[in-house]
């Protein structure tokens, strides 16, 4: 049934897209044709197509089924992760052999009881759903971040990446997500510590007091921390690297690395 | 078997006289055609999400054509009057029903499988690959659930109005498509007399999610083994049968 409202809205984004988001449509001219056309269905909509990448990512099984069912066939998976998976797995395969109804059987055999995930080559199959997520919903800030990640890293095509994450900018102009992605594709992937830096600099000024947590302020710090070393401000460096420190004290390595940085700025 | 036969071409060409099929042909060309051309952030060659709706698309199609065709004809039949014309010659009321319902699954059949050709044409046209013995194994799947939709929705006409049997038919298709894994992990679960109550529901109950191939068609995942394949053709030959004996033990009771 998702389907069928998706594919029935299929049409629309594709209008939407080629005439900027706004198209004239009898007496609602210049309103935004999704909004009149879906209202706040769009939003669901929008989710729902998030969801059914991460289902063509599981290889169309969902989370539910494989949560209790599934063997993964993926060998990078964590090891604890696979051991929760079979034992659940043998609980339910224990309570469905106790059933003598052959129907229970039969529907055992006809489900699909593996899930796997996409191949390097297949990474693609997920991107229409992306497309829709975005296309329904352009302030689905988590459909354009991890459209930019999928295409940008896992795809490695950093510039198309980019070009969305662009596009996402101009519709949330205050999400540090999206700012935070593209400095990873700069850094990581065009190797630009300029660019990155700038992208993680405004991504650090977004923040404010609920829209992030511990974890992410510290990941920003230090990327902004790494950026400042690599373009040897090793001076600017240090007051992100010490942010990122008092988020986690126990972590030795950063405080071995400002101790190196401060050495090598007094030498 | 001569009048069976008669009766059930007489449905087929009301089929081709409607214009139900050319119109969901279209549609599902139209569709599948947009889908495999799609340009999604500069890629090309993403088929899945294609075959995924395609296969939907032409599915539900096909469940449309079976219900609203089966559960129009013996109501049409017996309020036009029509049906006592049919049973003063030599048809006995088996004769009517079986006909009526071959008919019904023939139009359906052959709605699918053009739907079906045009879907694997498409798909094998743009040249992204499909894994064929799992394609024969839909398509066989998809006559089967025909077969068995055809047969419910038959039952539900005689005991229900035309109107209220279309709109069961699609209800208990959902209601199944939906919520086939919890009913299934109910029976599993339940124990003592809840336990046999559950079961015999189960057996009741119209197993429309184990025809659906979707996600292995789309998603390239293997075939079945053949004697699930059998299973399924058993079950399908003796649920359908069940059903329609006891439609015709319900038309033999109605008073004309």
């Amino acid at each position: 049934m998702g389907s069928f409202l998706i594919a029935a809205f299929v049409i629309a984004p594709q209008l939407c897209l080629y005439n900027g988001m706004s198209c004239r449509i009898g007496k609602f001219d210049n309103a935004d044709f999704l909004d009149v056309f879906l209202g706040g269905t769009r939003d669901v909509l929008s989710d729902y197509s998030l969801i059914r990448a991460d289902l063509y990512y599981h290889g169309g099984i969902y989370r539910k089924h494989f949560e209790d069912h599934a063997i993964t066939e993926d060998h990078e998976d964590d090891a604890e992760h696979r051991s929760k998976e079979r034992s659940s797995v043998h609980e339910a395969e224990k309570r469905e052999a106790k059933t003598h109804n052959p129907l229970i059987r039969l529907a055992r055999e006809i489900r699909l009881d593996k899930h796997r995930h996409l191949q390097s080559d297949e990474d693609k199959e997920i991107l229409p759903w992306i497309h829709y997520a975005t296309r329904l919903n352009p302030n689905n800030i988590d459909a354009y971040v991890i459209g930019g990640y999928w295409i940008g890293q896992k795809m490695k095509d950093a510039k198309k990446g980019l070009l969305l994450l662009s596009e996402a900018a101009k519709h949330n102009p205050d999400s540090w997500k999206i700012y935070a992605q593209m400095g990873r594709l700069y850094l990581l992937e065009l190797k630009d510590h300029k660019k990155a830096l700038t992208n993680f600099v405004k991504a650090y000024k977004l923040f404010d007091e609920k829209n992030h947590d511990k974890i992410d302020r510290r990941e920003i710090c230090l990327y902004i921390g790494t950026c400042y070393e690599n373009l040897r401000r090793y001076k600017e460096a240090l007051p992100f690297y010490g942010e990122a420190l008092s988020l986690l004290p126990e972590d030795t390595g950063m405080r071995k690395k400002i101790e190196y940085l401060t050495n090598k700025l007094e030498k | 078997m001569n009048n069976i036969l008669i009766l059930a071409n007489h449905t087929v060409k009301a089929l081709i006289r409607k214009k139900d099929l050319y119109v969901f042909l279209i549609m599902l060309g139209v569709l599948i055609v947009s889908l495999l051309f799609d340009n999604f952030f500069g890629f090309t060659g993403i088929s899945r999400h294609a075959k995924d709706i395609g296969y939907f698309f032409l599915w539900m199609f096909s469940f449309i054509i079976a219900i609203t065709f089966s559960a129009r004809q013996l109501p049409d039949e017996i309020k036009n009057r029509t049906v006592l014309s049919l049973l003063a010659k030599p048809i006995t009321r088996t004769q009517l029903l079986m006909g009526r319902y071959l008919g019904s699954l023939y139009a359906s059949a052959t709605a699918y499988s053009c739907f079906l050709a045009l879907y694997a044409l498409s798909v094998y046209f743009r040249g992204e690959g499909m894994n064929s013995i799992v394609l024969i194994q839909a398509y066989l799947m998809g006559l089967y659930f025909l077969v068995v939709i055809t047969a419910v929705t038959v039952l539900l006409s005689l005991l229900l109005t035309l109107s209220a049997a279309v709109t069961f038919s699609f209800v208990l298709y959902f209601a199944i498509m939906w919520f086939s894994e919890p009913i299934m992990e109910f029976v599993i679960r339940s124990k003592g007399i809840i336990s046999t109550a559950a079961n015999i529901i189960y057996y009741i109950l119209p197993h429309y999610e184990f025809y659906d191939m979707r996600v292995r068609l789309a998603h390239s995942w293997d075939s079945m083994p053949m004697w699930v394949i059998l299973f399924a053709t058993l079950y399908t030959l003796l649920y359908s049968g069940c059903i329609l004996y006891i439609a015709d033990k319900k038309l033999k009771k109605r008073f004309l």
